[in-house]
């Protein structure tokens, strides 16, 4: 199900209105969606939101632009201008507890990172100049764009800076890792040689103040089928590469990694991936199942253990699944994993959503009529299946204790045209990348250890008989480490409405009254 | 909550039927200022034309607002204040006779006029004043801005500014322009709106004067009326001696305790240095300790001691119960249970009986519980906000942080507090309402639906019955549920 932004507004104008319930923007003359808004997040948590829009023309070059940020009670906090170059794109937006940074990409005048202090005092900037930019990074930027989900590149470390990745254009494509200060200057920098004849790319995968985790991709082209990864741990304070992490080899069969995450508690790193059997190519074949790796800060492996999708989890097959899901059971679903956390007892809590290529009876009768009328259709004849949320559960000692399968209403992603012969790994990231899983975000607050996934189910009857609500809000809550599911429905005034991220424990619904030309936020309790 | 079978007789508000024709009579009154345009000689064609669609648009805004749902013309309440206002007007002959006033159903503390000849007194305002002689001051205030036509005045500067031929070219010449445009068009306008705000301020110290004057004359005890300007005051600071929780019961003050542990005062972007340095010239009413002070010196009082709690003048506490009753109410059908709640604790003493008091919180509670249930409870709460009272904003957040079954524990204990099980109110109904649906007793839902629809419609809990009323009909298929909210 898709999930567009719809959070920004033309002549909008927040009120901070007395005695209300809701935030109310007034003068909103009409909707659109953009990327000109949008959540400021902070250590993984959301701190409040942002509106970015445009003022006036300065000068034949530049544009002034006001940023406007909130609360997570849609207070609004402060409000600030910025000239920048005119079509300046902005792209994202990080707050660290200190200082926010901001990332705009403008055509010609490149990538640019500045910093603002709360009071909207600028604090420094980094330029990548738009000669030195690849194709890649735009691409990105300008995928993200289309599809209207959010960028998240940049990184807060602590509240002293940021760390970002960047392509780079050596021989062929390479990475450069950067930390900047809250000056925006650049710290240090780790980058792939400048030389090497094959693609380098790097993934991060979770930072903090001492580590930063992350993989390297190498491949000798973009379209190679061969390739090798292998983690990383960095010294967040130095650039230093504190340990190369092996993902296995062709003898020994591959390895993956889906998440990791830094506990700062126990000083560790924890790696998650699923595993591959000798000789087997992970872009083609099926894992074998999914290992936990669990290092010291130092880079020693303290622990790795693996478990089998046949032998270990199948013990845990769950009965209570509808007759619909008991013939599905037997299909070899993906799963695209989301998320990953760890609570404070030690347990660690995956949860990731089941997805299939399958052939689309649609597509194929859309051809076949659009072929009777002597045109065409540009539909693949597969399409994605997105099935059930599916939820793994290890203990502290790293002893599988469930594997739940969670039922929502399966929604189905047509794929254009030739997507059909794209692997299906590659296919999960596409589903992604275009907002069209079910899950939606994690609302996580780690001090109190409470944690909630939410995701939409596209059955929206509470229950049988019963008319359907306007949203039905599917909840998977970890509390110190316990799950529990539960659905809510939503119900509201506007025919205009939708749900957007909120602060922690909570999820805001905005609804748009069309005749008095204002927008109502509000704030719900995601689960009890 | 315990299922009690009860005898229902109600103490329900008396609504509608008998405050139908006064409010006729006052739409009436204001219809016919429709043509009490001022000399307009002065003016060009144009400034004339603007100036009469404003003062038409003034009149038909105030009659689409004078509507039973928006305001008090009748009872015991309404009587109390109007009393005042002929006790002023008789003893000042330069009052039109012909002025009015009505109360408005607003939880704001404030009170307005539109110029002619009615005078608007919130709710929120009249429950903080303590006694006739700081309800006169304000209606004085309020005659004032009558007698000198500031509205009309400020009608007039509108027209002339928006036809002056200079700041018109001005800003023909900042749109042809293809940069700056909204820095020219602030920097073209700003002074205008400081000139604009300077001279609303100036006219609220003239109304203050001339309303001290009129009250005086009237016998009103000035030094008591002064305590009024001490009281807007902390609604400038918003400031407030804090709520106190030390009659309710001991589940509901750990569970606030436990809440204040999490509480902050700051949002989580934390507190940000504000941008007021404007907000002086901004203000459309100077500061409170401001018009005070004018106030001591013109009139050679002394300064007032800070507000104590008063001793309610005997008629007056009897107005109090009533206002209680209007303002939760009022609060209630804005879906706002956080002031309905804050107003209700605030102001315990003045419930009828204690037994009243548990009763409304017992509904309260119950109805945010099923209200959190539904995920329908952020209609009803108000979000944090750091510009707010701290009582205030620590009762919300409290509120937003119960879950159902706090809510549940929290009604249970107001209602062991109940003097008798007995007790038959709207509150009660709903409660029980809330009980049924929860445990699908829906024989008994329809027993109390079929019987007390069209009262519980229109009563403060109606806003839950609509969120009950969808659950009957959307989810649970309910044939009883007919008609349409």
């Amino acid at each position: 199900m898709r999930k567009t932004k719809l959070t920004i507004l033309l002549l909008a104008f927040l009120c901070g209105t007395v005695n209300a319930q809701t935030a109310t923007i007034d003068n909103v003359l009409k909707m659109r969606s953009t990327k000109s808004s949008g959540e400021i997040i902070s250590n993984k948590k959301l701190v409040g939101y942002y509106v970015f829009y445009f003022k006036e023309k300065v000068d034949k070059k530049n544009s002034a632009y006001e940023v406007q940020t909130f609360d997570d009670n849609y207070n609004p906090v402060k409000s600030f201008e910025i000239t920048r170059p005119k079509n300046t794109m902005f792209v994202e937006m990080v707050f660290n507890g200190s200082v926010f940074m901001f990332h705009f990409y403008d055509r010609k005048t490149g990538f640019e990172f500045v910093t603002y202090n709360p009071n909207g005092e600028k604090q420094g900037e980094y330029i990548m100049a738009g000669k030195d930019l690849t194709s890649s990074d735009v691409a990105r930027i300008n995928q993200a764009y289309q599809a209207q989900t959010d960028v998240n590149f940049i990184y807060s470390v602590g509240s002293e800076g940021f760390m970002r990745s960047t392509f780079s254009k050596n021989k062929k494509i390479g990475y450069e890792l950067i930390k900047f200060d809250n000056n925006a200057k650049k710290v240090w920098s780790v980058e792939s040689p400048v030389d090497s004849k094959e693609i380098e790319t790097i993934d991060i995968a979770d930072v903090n103040e001492n580590i930063t985790v992350g993989s390297i991709t190498r491949r000798s082209s973009i379209f190679s089928k061969s390739y090798d990864v292998f983690g990383v741990l960095i010294n967040t304070n130095n650039g230093k590469i504190i340990k190369e992490i092996a993902m296995g080899s062709d003898e020994k069969g591959r390895r993956s990694m889906l998440k990791s995450f830094i506990s700062d508690a126990k000083n560790t790193v924890t790696i998650i991936g699923e595993f591959y059997k000798p000789k087997d190519d992970m872009m083609k074949d099926r894992s074998a199942g999914l290992y936990l790796q669990e290092f010291s800060l130092e880079g020693d492996l303290i622990s790795d253990k693996q478990y089998k999708w046949k032998g270990n989890f199948d013990k845990f097959k769950q009965t209570n699944l509808s007759e619909e899901d008991k013939k599905d059971d037997k299909r070899p679903f993906y799963i695209f994993f989301h998320d990953v956390i760890q609570s404070k007892n030690g347990n660690i809590v995956l949860v990731g959503e089941q997805y299939i290529k399958q052939i689309s009876a649609g597509a194929i009768a859309g051809k076949a009529l659009a072929g009777a009328l002597g045109g065409s259709s540009n539909a693949s004849s597969f399409e994605i299946l997105v099935g059930n949320m599916v939820v793994i559960e290890f203990d502290d000692k790293k002893d599988l204790i469930g594997y739940d399968i969670v039922q929502k209403k399966k929604t189905h992603v047509f794929l254009p045209e030739g997507y059909g012969m794209v692997n299906s790994l590659v296919l999960g990231q596409i589903v992604k990348a275009y907002g069209n899983f079910d899950y939606y975000f994690t609302s996580s607050d780690y001090e109190n250890d409470k944690h909630d996934i939410v995701y939409i189910d596209a059955d929206r009857k509470e229950e049988k008989g019963a008319k359907k609500s306007d949203k039905m809000i599917g909840v998977i809550s970890v509390r110190n480490g316990k799950v529990e599911t539960s659905r809510t429905p939503l119900n509201c005034e506007s025919n205009f409405f939708w749900i957007q991220p909120a602060k922690p424990g909570y999820i805001s619904v905005g609804e748009y009254d069309k005749k008095a030309k204002s927008i109502d936020l509000r704030l719900e309790t995601i689960s009890y | 909550m315990k299922l009690t079978l009860i005898t229902f007789f109600f103490i329900l508000s008396t609504v509608a039927q008998e405050s139908v024709k006064n409010i006729d009579l006052i739409r009436q009154l204001v219809k016919e200022t429709r043509n009490n345009v001022p000399d307009l000689s002065n003016y060009t064609n144009e400034q004339e034309k603007l100036i009469v669609d404003a003062h038409k648009k003034k009149i038909e805004l105030q009659l689409e607002f004078l509507t039973y749902e928006n305001v008090i013309t009748e009872g015991p309440l309404y009587n109390y204040v109007s009393n005042l206002l002929e006790r002023i007007k008789n003893s000042n002959p330069q009052i039109p006779s012909d002025l009015a006033l009505v109360i408005s159903k607003s939880i704001d503390y404030n009170a307005y006029t539109f110029g002619n000849n009615l005078l608007y007194m919130n709710l929120g305002l009249l429950l903080e004043l303590n006694n006739d002689d700081e309800i006169a001051v304000v209606i004085g205030h309020e005659i004032g801005h009558v007698i000198y036509q500031h509205s009309t005045s400020a009608i007039i500067d509108w027209a002339v500014a928006k036809t002056d031929k200079e700041t018109l070219a001005k800003l023909k010449a900042a749109r042809r322009s293809d940069y700056g445009y909204v820095s020219a068009v602030n920097e073209i306008l700003t002074p205008r709106l400081f000139e604009s705000k300077e001279k609303s301020r100036k006219n609220e110290l003239q109304a203050d004067s001339i309303g001290f004057q009129l009250i005086k004359n009237a016998g009103f005890d000035v030094n008591n009326a002064i305590h009024e300007f001490l009281i807007m005051h902390e609604h400038d600071l918003n400031t407030s001696t804090p709520l106190d929780f030390s009659l309710l019961p001991k589940i509901f003050q750990t569970k606030m305790n436990e809440t204040l542990s999490i509480y902050n005062r700051y949002g989580s972007l934390g507190q940000v240095e504000k941008d007021n340095k404007f907000e002086p010239y901004l203000r459309s009413h100077p500061y409170s300790d401001e018009r005070l002070i004018k106030l001591l010196n013109d009139n050679n009082l002394n300064p007032p001691n800070p507000p104590e709690k008063f001793v309610l003048p005997p008629d007056y506490a009897a107005i109090k119960s009533e206002l209680i009753d209007s303002t939760i109410t009022a609060a209630a059908h804005a879906k706002n249970y956080s002031w309905a709640i804050y107003f209700a604790i605030r102001y315990q003493d003045y419930f009828r009986s204690k037994t009243e008091f548990d009763a409304t919180m017992l509904a309260f509670f119950q109805s945010l519980s099923y209200l959190k249930e539904r995920r329908v409870a952020g209609k009803f709460i108000s979000l944090q906000d750091p510009q707010q009272k701290e009582d205030f904003d620590q009762l919300t957040h409290f509120l937003s942080q119960l879950t159902p079954k706090d809510c549940d524990e929290i009604a249970d204990a107001f209602e062991a507090e109940m003097k008798t099980e007995s007790f038959n109110s709207e509150a009660w109904i709903i409660a029980q309402l809330i009980e049924y649906t929860r445990n699908e007793n829906f024989e008994n839902c329809e027993i109390l639906y079929n019987t007390w629809y069209e009262k519980i419609r229109i009563g403060p809990y109606r806003e839950v019955y609509g969120e009950l009323d969808h659950y009957w009909r959307n989810v649970k298929r309910l044939k009883f549920v007919k008609t349409k909210k």
